[in-house]
């Protein structure tokens, strides 16, 4: 997570790829990278705009940020590792530039940049006002331990106490919605209509939409499967033991029963159908419609062969 | 089917004229397919009824529909009248009656009629969009929105014409009942149309000042007033930011100042940039310390933002000023549950859930301090409830 928001000068992806270029209708994209430093054009063939890339986002796919005449905009075009190359920005395939200037991408006013920033970077957004000179790439320690740059000292003397506002000790509801100021909560999806297959990017409404799901069980919360702090595991046998902790087998449920039992109501069913690797079948990967990103539905159910999306 | 026609032609006077749409041909044509294709439903079950029926009702059955096809809309009425004095069980039969009850304009008659078919016919959306309409014109306003509302529920709004009326009718009833910011975010559906009508204006006008009247019952000489508000509304909501900001200005310059105009932009304003509007419901407070709404607003934004702490006092404030405003029940229901204190939170949700069973709002709130106090079920139906009332009008999720 910590790679969320890139400013120049640290963006692998882009000085192994020095010159990429896609067309588009009528326009040409080109990104270069010469030394570290990225530039964006757009041609209709006689008029070519090119201005510098200043602020990368995405740790896999990549989404630029433009200023252009105190102007800002999403970029156009993107790019993405499983091409690897240039494809039109998720959910700006139906844009319909009518000129040069438009083909850049879509134009954001700076309430929107404002929130662009406040997800994928830190310190950019202060008191509501973004100060670029503050800004601090990636989702770093403060977003989520807030004001901690004083107490980073306190971390490295290992006293932090004043970690996220006990958030551990908070319900697992607390903690999708903690995680769902980005992540998107189950209740902003819902007030803003959203539905069908670009849901699955927002795992607190869709853990949230799964039967197990319970907001007062510590066992299917956001940090009972994850640890912020490190890269997501991606090794399925690895989520075993978190499906176990409610999904038990009867003979081991006797012997845990009493230690769960305290905290938690009793041992969910357990699977007829096998023991290991339990999200490889029960949380599908699922792929967006323009076919560049993949997430996991986190709706955990029993998927059936040939089911539409369930939303 | 000229008599289908004639109904429509009068749904489209009286209506269309309240819209600015002035009976234009293909929108009269809509209506007529909605009440057409009924018409054909109803035609094949008449020829099964009418045979079981004694000769008497079938001639009179077959009287009226002679009459309504002649377009002679009086005989067509008392004829049906007498039809169903001999059978009241015919639902067809009430339809008609009800149709051109309404398309003379005889409303309170027309709005019976539907009931009755209605009774026999639950859950028909074209009749209970016609009765809402005419329960509108009988101001029984509260009556008239529910119908209009489970009429949209039940796909009323198949098509643009309809949908245009049935959604300025919601609007200008949630005005008058008081659901201002509901009644804004209908109005919203307008905005799409490049002009508006002034009659439109003022009614967006009169949600925003948060004035409880329909454009009909404003005095004259306050129409000047609402329909600037109504016009800066209306260019925000189109997209114009620059020119609404402007025309608020000058709103906000208006000696003496014009109660709820700051709240108005603010409202506006909350959803792309909560920093402006707080500002905005600041200056609202200070104009107006009594403005509760604007209390409710100053504890809804920090609640967003899953900053329950920074909510409470606004809340509490708000629900002590004015205890009767579920709003403010809402705000204080949520702020307690954010807080910790779940059990009152929860409390005070389901009062308001009472008050305002079809308030998404509360039905999120409930599902999420449900699901924080470990109440799985409770949480499981609050969600999926929402999920039923959040299924029309999906939008694609937007995201890089
Ligand atoms: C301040 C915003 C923010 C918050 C709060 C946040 N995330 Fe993220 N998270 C992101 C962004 C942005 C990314 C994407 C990184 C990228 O693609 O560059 C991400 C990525 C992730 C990933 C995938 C990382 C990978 O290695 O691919 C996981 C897992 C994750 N977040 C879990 C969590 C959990 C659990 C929480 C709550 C404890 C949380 N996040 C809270 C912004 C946030
Ligand atoms: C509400 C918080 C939020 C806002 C606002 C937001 N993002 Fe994100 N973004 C995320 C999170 C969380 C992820 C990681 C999970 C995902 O991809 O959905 C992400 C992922 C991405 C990715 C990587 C896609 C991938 O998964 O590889 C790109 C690119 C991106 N965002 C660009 C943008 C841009 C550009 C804007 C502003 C116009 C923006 N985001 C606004 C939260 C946000
Ligand atoms: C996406 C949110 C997020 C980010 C970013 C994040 N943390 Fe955390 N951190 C958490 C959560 C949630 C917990 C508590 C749960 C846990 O320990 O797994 C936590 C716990 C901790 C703890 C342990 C506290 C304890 O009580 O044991 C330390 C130390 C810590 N974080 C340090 C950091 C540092 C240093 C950074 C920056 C490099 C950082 N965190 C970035 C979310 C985050
Ligand atoms: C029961 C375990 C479980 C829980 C609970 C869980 N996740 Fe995940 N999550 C997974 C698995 C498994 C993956 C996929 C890992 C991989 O790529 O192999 C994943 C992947 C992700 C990713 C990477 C993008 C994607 O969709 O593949 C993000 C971001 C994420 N989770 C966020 C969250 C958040 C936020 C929550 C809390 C609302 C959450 N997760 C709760 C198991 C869980
Ligand atoms: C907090 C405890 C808990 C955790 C953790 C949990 N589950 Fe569940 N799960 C439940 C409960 C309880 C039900 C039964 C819900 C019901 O029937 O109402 C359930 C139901 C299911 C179902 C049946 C769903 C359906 O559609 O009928 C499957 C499959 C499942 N879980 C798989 C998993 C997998 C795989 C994991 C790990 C990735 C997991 N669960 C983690 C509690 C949990
Ligand atoms: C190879 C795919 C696969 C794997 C791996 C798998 N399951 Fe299942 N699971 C299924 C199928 C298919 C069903 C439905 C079986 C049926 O209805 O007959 C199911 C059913 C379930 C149910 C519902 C049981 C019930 O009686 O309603 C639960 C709970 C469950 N699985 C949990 C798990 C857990 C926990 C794991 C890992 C330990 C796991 N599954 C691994 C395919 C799988």
């Amino acid at each position: 997570m910590g790679r969320a928001l890139a400013l120049p000068g640290a963006n692998p992806a882009l000085r192994n790829e020095p010159k990429l270029t896609v067309r588009k209708g009528p326009y040409t994209y080109t990104v270069e990278t010469h030394e570290d430093q990225s530039t964006y054009s757009v041609s209709d063939g006689t008029r070519t705009i090119t201005v510098p890339i200043h602020w990368y986002f995405g740790a896999g796919a990549q989404t630029w940020v433009l200023e252009r005449d105190g102007h800002r905009y999403e970029s156009a075009v993107s790019y993405y590792p499983s091409i690897p190359g240039l494809d039109f920005t998720t959910g700006d395939e139906d844009l319909k530039p009518r000129n040069l200037d438009e083909a850049i991408g879509r134009e954001i006013g700076m309430p929107e940049t404002r929130v662009c920033f406040g997800c994928h970077a830190s310190t950019a957004v202060n008191k509501g006002k973004m100060t670029f000179e503050s800004l601090r790439p990636g989702v770093t320690c403060e977003h989520c331990h807030a004001g901690t740059n004083t107490h980073l000292a306190d971390s490295i003397n290992d006293d932090f106490d004043s970690a996220p506002p006990d958030l551990r000790k908070r319900s697992s509801e607390d903690i999708s919605n903690f995680c769902g100021q980005c992540h998107r909560s189950w209740e902003t999806v819902v007030r803003n209509h959203w539905r069908g297959e670009l849901t699955v990017r927002f795992q607190p409404y869709r853990l949230a939409n799964s039967k197990c799901f319970d907001g007062g069980d510590p066992r299917i919360s956001c940090i009972a499967c994850h640890d912020p702090h490190v890269d997501v595991v991606r090794q399925d046998s690895s989520y075993d033991a978190k499906c176990l902790a409610c999904h038990s087998p009867a003979s081991t449920a006797a012997s845990s029963a009493a230690i769960v039992s305290s905290i938690s109501p009793p041992h969910a069913k357990s699977c007829p159908t096998a023991q290991s690797d339990c999200v490889s079948c029960h949380m599908p990967k699922v792929k967006l419609p323009n076919g560049h990103l993949t997430f996991t539905d986190h709706q955990i159910r029993i998927v059936k062969p040939g089911e539409p999306f369930p939303n | 089917m000229f008599v289908v026609d004639a109904v429509n032609t009068g749904m489209e006077t009286v209506y269309g004229r309240r819209l600015g749409i002035r009976g234009k041909r293909h929108s009269a044509f809509s209506f007529t397919l909605l009440i057409l294709a009924f018409t054909i439903l109803v035609f094949f079950s008449r020829v099964c009824s009418a045979q079981a029926n004694p000769a008497s009702f079938s001639d009179v059955a077959a009287k009226a529909a002679a009459a309504r096809d002649a377009n002679d809309v009086p005989s067509a009425i008392e004829l049906y009248q007498q039809a169903l004095k001999l059978n009241s069980q015919w639902s067809d039969g009430w339809w008609f009656l009800g149709s051109l009850q309404y398309s003379v304009g005889d409303y309170a008659a027309a709005s019976n009629a539907l009931t009755h078919y209605l009774e026999l016919t639950p859950n028909a959306a074209p009749a209970l969009a016609v009765r809402g309409l005419c329960e509108f014109e009988n101001a029984e306003y509260g009556k008239s929105l529910s119908d209009i509302q489970r009429a949209l529920a039940l796909g009323a709004a198949n098509q643009p014409h309809n949908e245009k009326i049935l959604r300025y009718h919601e609007a200008l009833l949630l005005t008058r009942t008081g659901r201002f910011e509901d009644a804004l975010r209908s109005y919203a559906f307008f905005t799409h149309e490049n002009d508006a009508n002034p009659e439109l204006l003022l009614a967006i006008g009169l949600a925003g000042l948060r004035t409880p009247l329909l454009p009909k019952e404003l005095k004259a000489d306050q129409q000047e007033l609402y329909m600037n508000a109504g016009n800066a509304a209306f260019d925000f909501m189109k997209g114009d930011k620059e020119a609404a900001h402007l025309e608020f200005q000058h709103l906000f310059q208006r000696v003496p100042p014009v109660p709820n105009a700051h709240y108005l932009y603010g409202f506006l304003l909350y959803a792309s940039d909560p920093d402006e509007a707080v500002i905005e419901f600041e200056k609202e407070r200070e104009a107006n310390p009594s403005n509760t709404a604007a209390e409710v607003m100053l504890a809804w934004i920090p609640l967003l933002q899953n900053d329950g702490s920074e909510a409470l006092p606004y809340a509490q404030k708000a629900a002590a000023e004015d205890p009767t405003l579920p709003s403010a029940q809402l705000v204080l229901g949520r702020a307690l549950s954010e807080t910790g204190d779940t059990k009152n939170g929860i409390e005070h949700l389901e009062k308001t859930a009472q008050l305002q069973p079809d308030n998404l709002e509360v039905h999120l709130a409930l599902a999420k301090a449900y699901s924080k106090s470990g109440r799985k079920e409770d949480a499981r139906r609050e969600r999926l409830l929402c999920l039923e009332m959040t299924k029309n009008d999906t939008a694609p999720a937007t995201h890089p």
